[in-house]
């Protein structure tokens, strides 16, 4: 009986620690994030008359879509729940679906569950207590942002249900990933359709908030039930019992499914047996490629599909966004008239591309970071290749992954916008994509030099200063930040293109900027001792 | 190409305070089987490592064939390297990873690796992923043994391998050692290395401890004799080379350094009836070497 309840808690301790750095970062992250969200819902809409007027959100499909239902909107905590719930659900999300496959399949994979599997509990036992790890962080990051809302005088009632909701969201994607840690023999084909089951609950939400008649399937969403759950208004307490009973279901069926199956087996296991091919073993550049490609074509796919939904929601945002105050001085900031409107959609649209292109390029430079780590790159490495080229060879693929991405993007964004009548051609919204390439290259180039210099945070690093660049210009007006700070974001370089015409001397700078520090990281890369296992 | 295979000088590595490799003079000649005994820590990989160019020397230098271990396009032309550890792409078959490996390499003998496949008995249509840590490494060997390298450099190859497959690769080693290969080859196997090697070098916390030939390391070793008697026990003290005496009932047991030559005279004139002589297992000498506290 003790030696059981020390198992259990020796297990949990473990699960804990493992989980508890990124759950701290994501809290303290979530907490920041709700503060500058209300900051900026008081500077922008200071009196009663232009919080009344977002209320007509309501009625707009796009923004509905897009956003989720805009209720409530004249209180700071019904704006923050709209305005940046989504973005909190979906980064909270994200966080735990990869936790609990670094946890779960990811463990199993390298065979170091073995060792936690020799305590005396049943397997099933062992995923329950990870789970539980996962759910308390998701309650962590609920609670950090109901009591950043309550500091601020949000109503405690509504700002707890609103925690709530999202502690009950991760939890829920949570318990999808520990789905696909069952179904899976592989992390990476876990994630892939945890991730899918993810975009696909962001876009039954999008139909579901389409039409009226449509409303129902708002049910099969967890992004439906936030939308449901009306924290400051109705209170939705069938979506509130949703996002609680749903994480206990499905920890109960990977439970019983974790019964089943053997360790490191999987429900759908793959078979090990095939024939060999072989193309793109040739070089390292060739089989970089053949490494990478999967997970390219899963971004091009996932941002071309945003991408055509934004281009078609376009006439229909625009005829809206005329009307608001708000958004007017926040397209005013990157220099946009009333009139420019669509294009100006595009411009601001695909500086958040941007963001998405040098997520991808930090990520795709710590995939080499991650061969280096696991080992493998010393099976290249100890034949007649110089780590130059190694690295290179990913360095040249990363840029042109990004164009690729770019041009895809802005092709579909197009065709979206086509097919509803926008008025765009393929020159603007390419060249509103490509513009943000340079802005890509640069934190490629962080990226690299973190490879080169502090390799253990090549992705954390590059990732977060990404982030935090792309926020600068919003914080930076919303915070009256002085402008040399503002400065310091290679986003704030960015011209609205197309609506003004390209910057060619920032963008000539930061491309000249990102060879120099590329080449600074090969370097030091060259120079110091790869990190095998 | 005339010249050792391997030569260090003054070879130093620290990892911020800690350190590695201290000082590591080390000459390794062409067609030799060399081999490379520590305790765990003691710096062994660290050295592969250096040698292998994955490491940047704190101090001191090394040559490969010759060629400085920096200069890592033509130092690895000639070398080949089997990780203790082997990490493999989860998702490539091991076919597909010895194409890859061989196509990098830019040489193999094919004929011999298919030989190679054959003679350690490798499944090369499965994914790595389901390869045991003994099939890993024979990829490893196989991988390494191909492009018949001038030098291999084996770290701990045959760790996970079954012993029909351990005297498999003893065997690949003394071929390559036959037809002029240099096996670099870091052991904690003792009787693979007594088989092996030429010669061999022990490293202790960073620094080498001993570098002999096994002949000499033998040499250095003493007898154990058991004499056993129906009458009285002669008294061997002061006899030329005894250095231990251990007597009970009928039996004498006497440890010997240098010939035996006097003792033996003494046991016959005393009407030896049973004589048994062991001679110091090298795993006995080595383990002297581990369990010493202080380098001699």
């Amino acid at each position: 009986m003790t030696a059981s309840a020390a198992s259990h808690r020796a297990v949990l301790a473990l699960s804990v620690r493992l989980v508890r750095r990124g759950a701290l970062v994501l809290a303290v992250a979530g907490a920041a994030y709700v503060a500058l969200e209300v900051v900026s819902y008081e500077q922008s809409y200071p009196d009663a008359a232009s919080r009344a007027r977002l209320a007509t959100f309501q009625d707009n499909p796009g923004v509905r879509m897009l956003q989720g239902l805009a209720r409530n909107v004249d209180t700071t905590g019904g704006f923050v729940a709209w305005d940046g719930g989504w973005f909190l659900e979906t980064v909270a999300a994200i966080w735990a679906l990869l936790a609990v496959l670094r946890l779960t399949r990811g463990d199993e994979e390298t065979d170091r569950s073995a060792l936690v599997l020799m305590a005396p509990l049943r397997a099933s036992r062992v995923l329950v207590l990870q789970l539980l790890a996962v759910v308390a962080a998701g309650l962590l990051f609920g609670t950090a942002c109901s009591v950043v809302l309550i500091l601020y005088g949000v109503p405690p009632g509504g700002a707890t249900l609103f925690g709530l909701g999202l502690a009950g969201f991760t939890a829920t994607i949570a318990g999808c990933a520990a789905l696909t840690a069952q179904l899976f023999d592989v992390r990476r084909r876990a994630v892939g359709a945890a991730s899918a089951l993810l975009a696909a609950a962001y876009l039954v939400r999008m139909v579901g908030n389409s039409m009226d008649t449509w409303s129902w399937l708002r049910w099969l969403s967890p992004y439906g039930w936030m939308d449901n759950l009306e924290p400051y208004g109705d209170r939705g307490w069938s979506a509130l019992a949703l996002l609680m009973l749903t994480p206990l279901a499905l920890v109960a069926l990977c439970s019983m499914l974790r019964g089943w199956r053997d360790a490191g087996g999987a429900i759908l296991a793959s078979t090990d047996n095939r024939r060999a091919h072989n193309r793109l073993l040739g070089t390292p550049l060739a089989f970089a490629w053949r490494c990478s490609r999967g997970v390219l074509l899963a971004w091009a796919v996932g941002l071309a599909a945003y991408a055509v939904l934004i281009g078609s929601l376009l006439p229909t945002l625009v005829d809206y966004l005329a009307d608001d105050p708000g958004l007017r001085k926040a397209l005013a900031t990157y220099g946009i008239e009333v009139k420019d409107i669509t294009r100006g959609m595009v411009s601001f649209m695909s500086t958040m591309f941007g963001l998405a292109f040098a997520l991808y390029a930090c990520w795709r430079i710590g995939a080499a970071r991650a061969e280096e780590d696991a080992g493998r790159a010393d099976l290249l490495l100890v034949r007649p290749l110089t780590r130059r080229r190694w690295l290179g060879g990913h360095l040249v693929l990363t840029v042109g992954s990004v164009v690729l991405l770019a041009v895809t993007t802005g092709l579909s964004m197009w065709a979206g916008g086509r097919l509803a009548g926008a008025e765009l051609s393929v020159a603007d919204a390419l060249g509103a994509t490509m513009n943000t390439v340079p802005v890509a290259l640069v934190f490629t180039a962080v990226a690299v030099l973190l490879l080169g210099a502090r390799p253990r945070v090549t992705v954390v690093l590059s990732a977060s200063a990404a982030g935090v660049a792309y926020l600068l210009p919003v914080l930076g007006s919303a915070l009256s930040l002085p402008v040399w700070v503002r400065d310091l974001s290679p986003f704030q370089h960015l011209a609205a293109v197309p609506v003004h015409p390209y910057a060619l001397t920032s963008g000539l700078v930061m491309l000249g900027l990102a060879a120099v520090v590329a080449a600074l990281g090969v370097a030091a890369f060259t120079r110091r001792d790869l990190t095998g296992p | 190409m005339a010249g050792p295979a391997i030569r260090t000088d003054g070879l130093t590595k620290h990892f911020g305070s800690v350190v590695a490799l201290d000082g590591l003079d080390l000459t390794v000649e062409q067609g030799e089987v060399f081999g490379f005994l520590g305790p765990n820590g003691a710096g062994k990989s660290t050295t592969i490592r250096l040698l292998l160019g994955l490491l940047r020397a704190t101090a001191g230098s090394a040559t490969v064939m010759g060629i400085p271990t920096t200069d890592v396009e033509r130092s690895h032309r000639h070398l080949a390297h089997v990780p203790g550890d082997v990490a493999l792409w989860p998702q490539l078959t091991g076919a597909e990873t010895l194409r890859l490996l061989g196509n990098l390499s830019g040489h193999v003998d094919e004929a011999f690796r298919d030989e190679l496949v054959e003679r350690l008995n490798l499944d090369l249509s499965k994914r790595a992923r389901s390869y045991s840590k003994g099939n890993r490494q024979k990829v490893a060997l196989v991988a390494a043994f191909m492009t018949r390298p001038d030098v291999l450099l084996l770290d701990e190859p045959t760790a996970g391998l079954d012993p029909l497959m351990e005297a498999e690769f003893q065997l690949l080693a003394r071929e390559a050692s036959a037809r002029g290969q240099t096996v670099f080859l870091s052991s904690h196997i003792l009787d693979e290395v007594e088989d092996l090697c030429h010669r061999v070098a022990i490293l202790r916390a960073g620094r080498l401890v001993e570098m002999a030939a096994l002949e000499d390391l033998r040499n250095l070793t003493s007898t154990e004799l058991e004499a056993s008697f129906t009458g009285p026990l002669p008294d061997l003290a002061g006899v030329p080379g005894v250095t231990r005496i251990e007597s009970a009932d009928h039996t004498l047991r006497v440890t010997v350094t240098g010939s035996p030559a006097a003792v033996l005279r003494v046991l016959a004139e005393a009407g030896v009836t049973r004589l048994r002589s062991h001679e110091a297992s090298l795993e006995e000498i080595f383990l002297t070497y581990y369990q010493d506290e202080t380098p001699r």
